[in-house]
């Protein structure tokens, strides 16, 4: 079930360069939502569309987390809201990141997030989830320099961090792919950023079956009504990413 | 239910004017969660073809001031998985389920109309000739009056209940395919379909869709719409079922003035999902504030 909400705007907190977090906070307990599903949200004075938003973390059980890059009209809209401020946002949308069960989870199973700028945003939902069974994931975090890492402090605080720089300025220097982490044994690994990123990702991990990214298509409705969303799979067809996704295996796409 | 927004396209009774166009509300099923889509009048639904189609490849959509534009290329898994998998689904819906009927020959649209033609709770098709996502039929034999005429006339001899037919705005004259239509034996004409666009990023130097150029729909296509109507509504008998652009009751009565019988909305779906029942509730609201009995009283009064 998916429903059309006004949240109020409790906080927002602008972030290096064009990064800005929302927290917002609806009048009603909110459905359950999954790690890595998102939202769409419509920017105050806009006739133009809404937005695909993912979920960056439920903090109670009417207050949630977006974390969003200015790259265009609509996330600049986003941007001039104010604190107390009313939005409408249609959610919970897509599917989120199939889990390990808690069954699965008690034979120390090892959990790998691999975020790239923005693509860090799902991450601390997920994070979060995982260690309310009580494990503790690895987090490998990639940005340009120390100055667009996000969310460290947060993502410390529940999961082993590691961070990878271009420029060196944090962490390892070099590409998110060359972070030796990647080499390690792990059960299940997410990758979220942009597609040059996954699709590099995807083709180092040892076992591909285990291995889920978060696609960012454009999206026109959110729905499943318009199929302007979708990306060609494996089989050679053409799927909606925002009903089918935007979580899909790497196997299941065929990279 | 407001007994005043009934209206009727030739025999088919509707609640209330207000429908949802192809394509942009799939079949039903992904609003009812925001609404009980049984009130809206009618539910056009995704453009259906002899078989599966694909569509085409992404990006299949780009924003534009005030719209957008969609290449999606009447991806759909073909009439015989509606009639066996989806019309089952829908049929109980208690509204007037529309199929939206495309193809790229006579044949393909024959067969669809034919197929449809045997379900019993389908009392209308809408017959798209005015595609312009699809290389071969689609738009091409709605922009000339005598292949429109043609295409027509072999659909009413296949399909005997109401035959809407949906035209496009990419013609100099849609007079005069309107009245080819009409002659053909249509029983109402939807219009308009989208208009052909082409959005640029200037800094990576690419056009937005993967078919570089798109329907234009949205806000931002209104005007043309309204003109498109009006000129129609003026040139032929049959009811004319006017869209492009609506967003709200004000929308849909600038329709109405332009001679619509009934209205359509689309692009408005996807930024407010509940638009359609708003539309509908602001109707009544109008027909009060304007101490009207029924939207006959000002149809087509501009
Ligand atoms: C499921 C999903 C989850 C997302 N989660 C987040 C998130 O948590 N935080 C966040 O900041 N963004 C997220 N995005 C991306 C976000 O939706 C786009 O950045 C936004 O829609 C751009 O709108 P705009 O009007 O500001 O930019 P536009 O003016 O539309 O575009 C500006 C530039 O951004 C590019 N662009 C537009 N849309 C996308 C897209 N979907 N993906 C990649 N590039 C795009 C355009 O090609 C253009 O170069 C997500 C997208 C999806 C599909
Ligand atoms: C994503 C999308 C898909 C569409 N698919 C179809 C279709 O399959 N058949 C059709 O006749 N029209 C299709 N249309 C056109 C709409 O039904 C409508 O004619 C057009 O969008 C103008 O109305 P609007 O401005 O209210 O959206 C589509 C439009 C959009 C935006
Ligand atoms: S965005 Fe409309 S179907 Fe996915």
């Amino acid at each position: 079930m998916k429903y059309s909400i006004d949240f109020k705007v409790a906080e927002k907190r602008m972030l290096s360069d064009n990064f800005f977090r929302l927290a917002l906070q609806s009048e009603n307990p909110l459905p359950t939502i999954n790690p890595g599903q998102f939202v769409q949200i419509l920017p105050k004075h806009s006739n133009g569309l809404r937005l695909p938003i993912s979920i960056n973390d439920v903090v109670s059980d009417n207050i949630i987390y977006l974390l969003i890059r200015i790259v265009g009209s609509g996330t600049k809209m986003l941007a001039d809201i104010e604190q107390g401020e009313t939005v409408n946002m249609i959610l919970p949308l897509g599917n989120g990141f199939p889990m390990l069960s808690a069954d699965e989870l008690r034979k120390g199973k090892r959990i790998l997030m691999v975020g790239g700028g923005v693509g860090i945003a799902p991450f601390l939902h997920l994070a979060k989830e995982y260690a309310k069974c009580g494990i503790t994931t690895d987090v490998l975090l990639g940005a340009r320099t120390e100055k667009h890492i996000l969310l460290e402090k947060e993502l410390s605080q529940t999961a082993n961090l590691h961070i990878a720089t271009e420029d060196g300025s944090c962490g390892t220097k070099g590409l998110i792919t060359a972070h030796e982490i990647l080499k390690e044994h792990f059960d299940r690994i997410y990758c979220c950023g942009p597609l040059p990123m996954m699709k590099a990702v995807a083709s180092v991990v040892a076992d591909k079956s285990k291995c889920y990214v978060s696609l960012e298509e454009r999206m026109a409705c959110g729905v499943g009504a318009c199929l302007c969303c979708v990306v060609k799979t494996a089989d050679g067809h053409n799927r909606c990413t925002c009903t089918e996704g935007p979580v899909f295996g790497v196997d299941f796409l065929g990279w | 239910m407001d007994k005043r927004l009934e209206t009727k396209l030739g025999n088919v009774i509707l609640k209330n004017p207000v429908m949802t166009a192809s394509g942009t509300f799939g079949y039903g099923e992904e609003f009812n969660d925001f609404y009980d889509v049984s009130m809206l009048g009618g539910i056009v639904v995704k453009g259906t073809t002899g078989s599966l189609r694909e569509g085409n490849d992404a990006p299949r959509m780009a924003k534009t001031p005030s719209g957008m534009l969609n290449a999606v290329g009447l991806q759909n898994k073909g009439v015989k998985y509606f009639c066996t998998e989806i019309y089952p689904r829908i049929k109980s819906f208690n509204t007037n389920m529309i199929v939206n009927v495309s193809g790229s020959c006579i044949e393909e649209y024959e067969d669809v109309a034919s197929q449809i033609n045997a379900l019993d709770n389908i009392p209308a098709i809408e017959l798209n000739i005015s595609c312009p996502n699809v290389k071969k039929g689609g738009m091409t034999f709605g922009t000339n009056p005598h292949s429109a005429y043609e295409v027509v006339s072999h659909i009413r001899k296949v399909y005997n209940k109401h035959l809407m037919v949906k035209l496009t705005p990419n013609v100099t004259s849609v007079v005069e395919i309107a009245a080819a239509v009409e002659d053909a034996g249509a029983d109402s004409i939807s219009l308009i379909n989208t208009l052909l666009g082409l959005a640029v990023d200037s800094e990576s130097r690419k056009a937005l869709l993967s078919t570089i150029t798109g329907g234009l729909s949205g806000a931002a296509v209104k005007p043309i719409a309204l003109r498109c109507v009006w000129q129609v509504a003026n040139a032929v008998k049959i009811p004319v079922v006017g869209l492009g652009g609506i967003y709200s009751a004000q929308d849909a009565v600038e329709f109405i003035l332009c001679g619509a019988t009934a209205i359509q909305i689309g692009t408005a779906n996807f930024i407010n999902p509940l638009v359609g029942k708003q539309v509908i509730e602001g109707l009544s609201e109008y027909l009060d504030r304007h101490n009207l009995s029924n939207f006959d009283e000002i149809r087509g009064c501009i």
